[in-house]
């Protein structure tokens, strides 16, 4: 059971953890980046359909995933994207990312739940895609005042993505 | 741009030679649409996305949006997505159940065998309907294997079991390794790429040679093996082929999981029940159903994707992952999770493809980039019969080694073929499927 938050504290914290965030991945800084989550992080950036029963269509979140990941494989996948090797990320893309915090509750567990609006720019030789959608992330506080995110969940607007694939991170 | 004679001065398999213009010129791409994907045998989707009737996904033949459906009796058919009126999508979701498809722009309506059964006023307002009109146009056969089910434009022509021939023969080791056989993971990933088909296509269908260079970064990270040439690239007829890599595709020791275990299990019962040399082919490795449905039977997980053409230099990939029914749950997942990690838009192999092929299609946009000639030499000469090596039972034709272009120049051979430009003759003119001279009240 979540309840809402006034505590503008909260807000004011969450707000810098994320423009930390967004500081590490535009400066590809993804290992500082990795810190920020849990060691028992759960994300995911599931598919989504268009579904229809009858004449009602809706959106739908499916089993298969273009991020599925444990804190492990998204460990790996930041070795794949800094290796030189990776001619996707040769040279590095350039990312711009836009969030806006949108609605902050706490649970009985003093675990916090944020939703986040996203807006990313990603540009490199030849290519520049957009992508945009909302994260819910679980996050829980630390030994003293800063949050590691135990859980995200990216939604994205797109259901087919952009030109190449995904060699950034949400 | 329309004789086949000059479609044959741009492809020399003798000499390994093809033309750069065959992979960005409009007019063969049109051509192509008509000979190729208006009549081959097209991979739809799997008949587990459609288990009750009324329900339906939606997908593409060629440019042709199509919808699936299984009907009220339980038989699969296929339609192209357009109002017989006059053209609007009567279906715009991805997946669903429905007893009937409304046209939103006059309210025509549909049953899942396709066929009119509701025209607003249509008392009042027609006295007669041209035949044309009183269904959506369905495609000519569709039918099933392993519950994979294909679909073709064209009523004539080999069946799909004769059309998929010897390559039969190997997609049975995939897909009949367990009792229940094999269903699609929930979903679909879609994304697109500015390439033409054909290079993904004979990609799959067998270029091994550019595993260590453009997968560098995957090797070096322990997602799969140094790559030797251990193994054999084998082109099963027809424009089908494969490489199977000894020990497996996806070996590596790098997040490794369950399912690894499992297939290795399989191979050791399959080779004590059948022999010793169907180690090779459990799994069987990375491959290509022409014209442009690939698959990946691999150490860690199972996919299929189509790379569906919009336009000679763009596609878009649709790319299932597949895991047999009586897999345990935690294997399933496993399996599931090693595909997205290593395949799909942010696979940690398919990232570097998309890169790669990009930039060829860029090079084709000026006028000296594609002129002359794309080089197909490797292996030349060096081919001989699958059955010399493995036994009397195996089709096909292979290369000595796994790295080969031979099974590329099977690929271009079986589209010479159907682009009648094998024999340098003229095509006929088809007929129209439907008359729209015939009418009925």
């Amino acid at each position: 059971m979540t309840v809402e938050t006034n505590s503008t504290g909260l807000w004011e914290m969450l707000e810098k953890t994320y423009r930390r965030e967004v500081i590490l991945l535009q400066n590809r800084r993804f290992d500082e980046w990795l810190a920020l989550f849990s060691k028992d992080l759960v994300y995911r950036v599931p598919t989504i359909a268009v579904a229809a029963q009858g004449d009602t269509l809706s959106y739908e979140l499916e089993e298969l995933s273009y991020y599925e990941e444990n804190y492990v494989t998204l460990s790996e996948r930041v070795r794949k994207v800094m290796h030189p090797q990776t001619w996707a990320e040769q040279p590095g893309s350039k990312t711009r990312y836009f969030i806006q915090l949108l609605d902050v509750l706490e649970d009985e567990d003093n675990n916090v739940h944020a939703v986040t609006n996203f807006l990313l720019i990603q540009n490199r030789p030849g290519l520049e895609q957009l992508f945009c959608g909302e994260r819910h992330d679980v996050l829980k506080q630390r030994q003293g005042s800063d949050f590691e995110i135990a859980r995200r969940e990216v939604l994205l607007d797109r259901p087919v993505l952009g030109n190449q694939g995904l060699s950034i991170f949400f | 741009m329309s004789q086949p004679q000059e479609i044959a001065d741009l492809v020399d398999l003798d000499h390994g030679m093809i033309a750069r213009k065959i992979f960005v010129d409009e007019d063969i791409y049109r051509l192509e649409m008509e000979h190729i994907f208006g009549h081959s045998w097209l991979f739809l989707g799997h008949e587990s996305q459609i288990p009750q009737a009324g329900d339906f996904f939606t997908t593409y033949m060629g440019e042709d949006e199509v919808i699936v459906v299984r009907g009220e009796e339980g038989k699969i058919r296929a339609f192209l997505n357009s109002c017989a009126h006059r053209g609007a999508k009567v279906c715009r979701a991805d997946r669903g159940t429905t007893k009937a498809f409304h046209c939103p722009y006059h309210g025509w309506t549909y049953d899942t065998k396709g066929r009119l059964v509701g025209v607003p006023r249509r008392k009042i307002l027609y006295e007669q309907l041209a035949a044309e009109s009183t269904h959506l146009r369905e495609v000519g056969r569709v039918d099933s294997i392993y519950g994979l089910i294909f679909g073709n434009w064209d009523v004539d022509g080999p069946s799909l079991k004769d059309y998929l021939g010897d390559m039969l023969f190997y997609l049975d080791l995939m897909f009949n390794r367990m009792e229940g056989g094999v269903e699609v993971v929930g979903g679909v990933h879609r994304w697109t790429i500015d390439v033409n088909w054909k290079i993904p296509s004979e990609n799959f269908g067998g270029d091994y040679y550019h595993l260590p260079m453009t997968h560098a970064a995957g090797i070096d990270l322990g997602f799969r093996n140094p790559v030797t040439n251990n193994g054999y690239s084998i082109a099963a007829g027809n424009g089908h082929s494969f490489g199977a890599e000894l020990g497996g595709a996806q070996q590596g020791k790098t997040v490794q999981s369950e399912y690894t275990r499992f297939v290795e299990k399989m191979r050791e019962q399959v080779a004590a029940t059948r022999g010793a040399q169907y180690n090779q082919f459990i799994p069987i490795g990375v491959g290509n159903i022409f014209p442009n449905l690939s698959f990946m039977d691999t150490m860690r997980f199972r996919s299929l994707r189509l790379w569906q053409p919009k336009g000679p230099s763009r596609i878009e990939v649709q790319s299932w992952c597949l895991v047999d029914r009586a897999l345990s749950p935690e294997l399933k997942e496993a399996a599931r999770q090693q595909y997205t990690l290593a395949f799909g838009p942010s696979g940690m192999f398919e990232q570097d493809d998309g890169d790669v092929w990009t930039s060829i299609q860029e090079t084709l946009k000026g006028a000296r980039g594609r002129e002359g000639w794309f080089n197909y030499q490797m292996g030349l000469g060096r081919e001989f019969p699958v059955s010399e090596k493995f036994g009397k039972e195996f089709p096909g034709t292979m290369g000595d080694t796994l790295m080969t272009e031979a099974n590329h120049r099977a690929f271009y051979r079986n589209w010479l073929k159907l682009m009648h430009a094998d024999q340098g003759e003229c095509e006929e003119e088809a007929a129209p499927s439907v008359s729209p001279k015939e009418v009925v009240q």
